[in-house]
């Protein structure tokens, strides 16, 4: 194959892309009731950022492989808050017998 | 091909069909009532990003996606609502707010980035056309975790212990609660 | 194998950390194991003894190895060890007196509350002293000097119960270690001026002594004088000596620290320790001899030639018997340097091993002694010939070779030696030694037959025998107070042989060149006049107190004054009290009145009082001004908090969404503060290029 795979496909799509994804979770986190749905919007949006990162390591004139070295931190911090997150999640639900973070408010003082 | 006067690569109609899978599953996501369909969207949704990955030339970051979000983070999720299983009968719309609103501030948010990528100067100015075909493997990408990178590799790996153990502390039994 | 000579010195660590570590349990409640420790080392010893003085013959040189220990500076000061004649009979001596020391010493601390304790110091002791001998760099040999220091005083202060043994400990101590600054002081002298902590090898100091002959004898003015400064530092070092060697006037220490353990005494007051001052000042010789002045070879020449008579002086008007034996170290080692300071450096050497093996002796035999008998003091004794017949004919042979009687005694010989260095070199000196050695046999002879010959005098005494395992080191060590003389007879000098090349080559030539006039061999003057003064020391000492021919009575009104003076030491300790202790508290008064009043009164409570003053105007302004700043702040605050109150609901979801209202609102400033040309509407085209 003697050109990329993505020819004749301008960053600028992939960039919309990603805002779409990241617009997508931010009205996900706002209207999720439910903890673990809050979860899924985050992931949502981690993975908007992790194409917008690739894409510009792919597509500067100095390639650079940060763009995906950085995209692999970004999916083991991922994978962490997850851990964290659920592991939140299940102490809460077995507590208080739900997850709805509506009724959630110790943080309020 | 030609379809109204444009040039059309098989690229473009490959990149059309995933990114419409992708955003169609991420609305997916958010807008299904039943919390284990969403999160089985989002498996699709992950599928999905890893081919946008492929198609950016990144191929060794497209087998890290499945590998590790699909086949552990989406699982770990499924499991999670399987553990707290009355989650599932909660609905959508019962947010406080109302939808319509966190719509308009997201969508306005969109537009904004929408119009920032579209006039964006460097668009032209320092990124090509097509993304880099050289060192993109396997190879390049340990060499870069492992020399310049390998602090923050390491750090990684801190991290990741730290979360193990705290996971497991938060999610253990508190049997002195209890009693 | 001298390559492992580091080895000796660490085998007594190793028994002292066994010892401190297990105590009682160990086999003999840990004397077998710093015995072991100190046998191992005595034959590593015996090796390199061997190896230089027998099979070696004359190209055995200086052996020296150095590891780097710690950079100073451009300086990096090595550690490490150096072996050589001197080296190799110092530790001849000193392995072989502590493990006869330590094997009389399981019978003689028998059943003590702190036994273990006792040979771990033994053990620890014996470390530092090798160490010392072995070191091949100044500041190592330092610190085992201190360290050595530190054993003698908690040796010293072992029945820690007694206040006396207490205040003898603390005197030691304090009274060395003004020679130690001394040391110190030259010790650091030394480094200046020839930048180096190692005395030997082609970086050493020896050789930069040796190189720079004239940056060496610039003249330092030191009050009035004016000094050669390698004169100052041989001074400066000799300080040390003074210390540790007790010498006059810093001797005062060595005769209170009898309170110790009698085999302390023997080990540490009478054979290693106080020599190493005299090691000292042997080792620095090269910085004595490259002075042309002389002068700090002058002033050790003399203090050791008036130490010597001192002391022996003092020893002839003391009861206790082991004060006898004190003040007899005292003159012996003012002998030692004597002879250092009349170019006797072989002899000094030779006196020092001698002397070491029937002092160590002689000690040890007083152990039995007061072991047998219960008490120190002479007067009490008497008539034990006949119930410690051991004890007194291994006793009698050293005297005779502290005595000097010739051709059967160790110490005939190396005392002649010192003569006839004297004799040739400087007429003051010598005669001084005569005299002493008058003196050592007749106080000596005086103790001989107060404590063994005639009757018992008091009857309450059921003196015995000590056990075997006390008698045995008693004679060894009279052994060796005959026959280790034999290696340097003035007839066939192999001991000179192998000791003079430790010098090196230049200064082993300034060393002959100031000796030459010596004849070679055995000198008859000399050897007439010093043997004549110590039989006739005996012959006075048989004719008061053997045959009671002149009574002690009728010297009385004649000799009374003077008896009593010499029996109270010269009031030595009383002047300094009068003089140093009581010059310090009055000065310590003086700054304890001046605290009082002056800082304490003036001063402080001055500071005190303004302090106060501005302190209350401190306050007016803190509650009026500071204070209602303060509230006007928290108020803003709570009013600020009580309207935002209703915005915090604890929902997540709204918080969010406040953010990314927060969010959209930034983004579109920044874009429109930044971007002057912004199309409202999409270019659709920018998507294709």
């Amino acid at each position: 194959m003697s050109h990329s795979l993505a020819y004749g496909i301008p960053i600028s799509w992939f960039l919309t892309v990603g805002a779409m994804l990241f617009c997508i979770g931010l009205f996900g986190m706002m209207v999720r009731r439910s903890a673990i749905g809050m979860l899924l919007s985050i992931e949502l949006m981690l993975n908007a950022a992790n194409i917008n990162l690739v894409a510009f390591g792919s597509y500067l004139k100095l390639p650079s492989i940060a763009g995906q070295v950085f995209a692999i931190f970004v999916i083991t911090l991922a994978a962490a808050e997850a851990a964290v997150g659920l592991a939140i999640v299940i102490n809460i639900y077995r507590n208080e017998q739900h997850i709805d973070a509506d009724k959630i408010s110790v943080m309020k003082m | 091909m030609h379809i109204f006067g444009l040039f059309i690569t098989g690229y473009q109609v490959a990149f059309v069909a995933v990114a419409g899978l992708t955003v169609l599953a991420a609305v997916g996501v958010v807008l299904v009532p039943n919390i284990l369909r969403a999160a089985l969207c989002l498996g699709v949704m992950l599928m999905g990003v890893a081919g946008l990955y492929a198609l950016m030339n990144a191929p060794f970051l497209a087998v890290v996606q499945v590998m590790i979000y699909v086949g552990a983070i989406t699982t770990m999720i499924i499991l999670a609502v399987f553990l707290s299983n009355r989650v599932m009968k909660i609905g959508f719309f019962q947010a406080v707010y109302n939808p319509l609103l966190a719509a308009a501030a997201a969508g306005v948010m969109f537009l904004f980035l929408l119009v920032t990528v579209a006039n964006s100067v460097w668009v032209q100015g320092i990124v090509e056309k097509t993304p880099a075909t050289k060192d993109v493997g396997v190879q390049s990408v340990a060499t870069a975790l492992l020399q310049p990178y390998v602090f923050p590799f390491e750090l990684a790996s801190v991290v990741l212990l730290a979360v193990l153990i705290g996971a497991v502390v938060i999610a253990k039994e508190d049997t002195a609660d209890e009693s | 194998m001298v390559q492992y000579a580091w080895l000796i010195p660490l085998v007594p660590v190793a028994a002292f950390v066994l010892i401190v570590a297990f105590g009682r349990r160990l086999p003999g409640q840990g004397a077998y194991v710093a015995i072991a420790g100190m046998l191992a080392s005595l034959v590593m010893s015996i090796g390199i003894a061997l190896q230089w003085f027998v099979f070696g013959g004359s190209n055995v040189g200086l052996y020296n190895h150095s590891v780097s220990w710690m950079p100073v500076g451009n300086t990096n000061i090595n550690m490490g060890f150096s072996v050589d004649s001197l080296t190799a009979v110092m530790l001849i001596v000193v392995t072989v007196v502590a493990s006869m020391v330590m094997i009389y010493s399981i019978g003689y601390m028998h059943g003590d509350k702190r036994y273990p304790r006792y040979f771990s110091y033994l053990s620890l002791f014996s470390a530092a002293m090798l160490a010392l001998v072995i070191a091949n760099n100044i500041l190592l040999m330092f610190m085992a000097w201190e360290l050595v220091g530190l054993t003698s005083y908690l040796l010293i202060g072992f029945w820690f119960e007694k206040p006396s043994a207490m205040r003898a400990a603390k005197k030691a101590f304090l009274v060395t270690r003004v020679g130690d600054v001394g040391f110190m002081a030259g010790m650091m002298l030394l480094f200046i001026t020839t930048g180096t902590m190692n005395l030997f090898g082609s970086e050493g100091a020896f050789e930069h002594i040796a190189t720079h002959p004239s940056q060496m004898n610039a003249l330092v003015h030191v009050g009035p004088w004016a000094i050669p400064l390698v004169g100052l530092i041989g001074l400066l070092l000799f300080c040390g000596a003074v210390g540790k060697s007790a010498q006059f006037p810093l001797h005062v220490w060595l005769p209170d620290a009898m309170e110790g353990p009698t085999p302390v005494s023997a080990l540490i007051h009478a054979a290693t320790m106080v020599a190493a001052g005299v090691y000292l000042v042997a080792r620095m010789y090269p910085v004595y001899l490259s002075d042309p002045s002389h002068i700090a070879l002058t002033v050790v020449a003399y203090v050791g030639a008036f130490t010597a008579l001192f002391a022996a002086s003092i020893g002839i008007a003391q009861n206790d018997i082991k004060k006898v034996l004190a003040y007899s170290t005292v003159s012996q080692l003012g002998y030692m340097i004597m002879s250092l300071g009349v170019f006797g450096y072989v002899a000094a050497i030779f006196h020092l091993m001698t002397h070491a093996f029937f002092k160590a002796q002689l000690f040890l035999g007083s152990g039995s002694v007061i072991h047998g008998t219960g008490t120190q003091d002479m007067r009490e004794m008497g008539g034990l010939k006949k119930k410690m017949p051991v004890t007194y004919w291994t006793f009698l042979i050293s005297t005779l070779s502290l005595c000097g009687i010739p051709f059967v005694t160790a110490g005939g010989w190396s005392k002649e030696e010192i003569l006839t260095v004297a004799y040739h070199t400087n007429p003051v000196v010598f005669w001084a030694g005569v005299l002493g050695a008058f003196t050592t046999s007749f106080y000596m002879f005086r103790l001989v037959y107060m404590t063994f010959h005639g009757e018992p005098r008091d009857h309450k005494i059921h003196a015995h025998e000590s056990p075997k395992v006390m008698l045995v080191p008693l004679i060894i060590l009279a052994f060796l107070a005959i026959f280790a003389g034999y290696v340097g007879t003035p007839f066939h000098n192999s001991f000179e042989h192998n000791m003079a090349p430790v010098l090196g080559e230049q200064f082993e030539g300034i060393l002959e060149h100031n000796l030459d006039m010596i004849p070679h061999g055995f000198f008859m003057p000399v050897f007439l006049i010093g043997t004549f003064a110590a039989l006739l020391g005996i012959f006075f000492a048989t004719l008061i107190w053997k045959w009671h021919v002149i009574k002690i009575e009728k010297l009385e009104p004649a000799f009374g004054w003077l008896a009593k003076i010499v029996e109270n030491k010269y009031y030595i300790d009383e002047i300094y009290q009068a003089t140093i202790i009581r010059g310090l508290m009055l000065a310590a008064a003086l700054l304890y009145w001046f605290d009082k009043w002056v800082i304490d009164y003036v001063i402080v409570n001055g500071v005190g009082y303004m302090s106060l003053v501005l302190a209350r105007a401190w306050w007016w302004i803190d509650r009026n001004i500071v204070d209602g700043l303060v509230n006007l702040a928290g108020w803003i605050t709570g009013t600020l908090g009580r309207g935002l109150r209703y915005v915090q609901t604890g929902v997540t979801q709204q918080y969010v969404f406040l953010l990314v209202v927060a969010m959209v609102i930034i983004s579109l400033v920044f874009v429109a503060g930044n971007y002057s040309e912004v199309s409202w509407i999409p270019p659709i085209t920018g998507f294709f290029h």
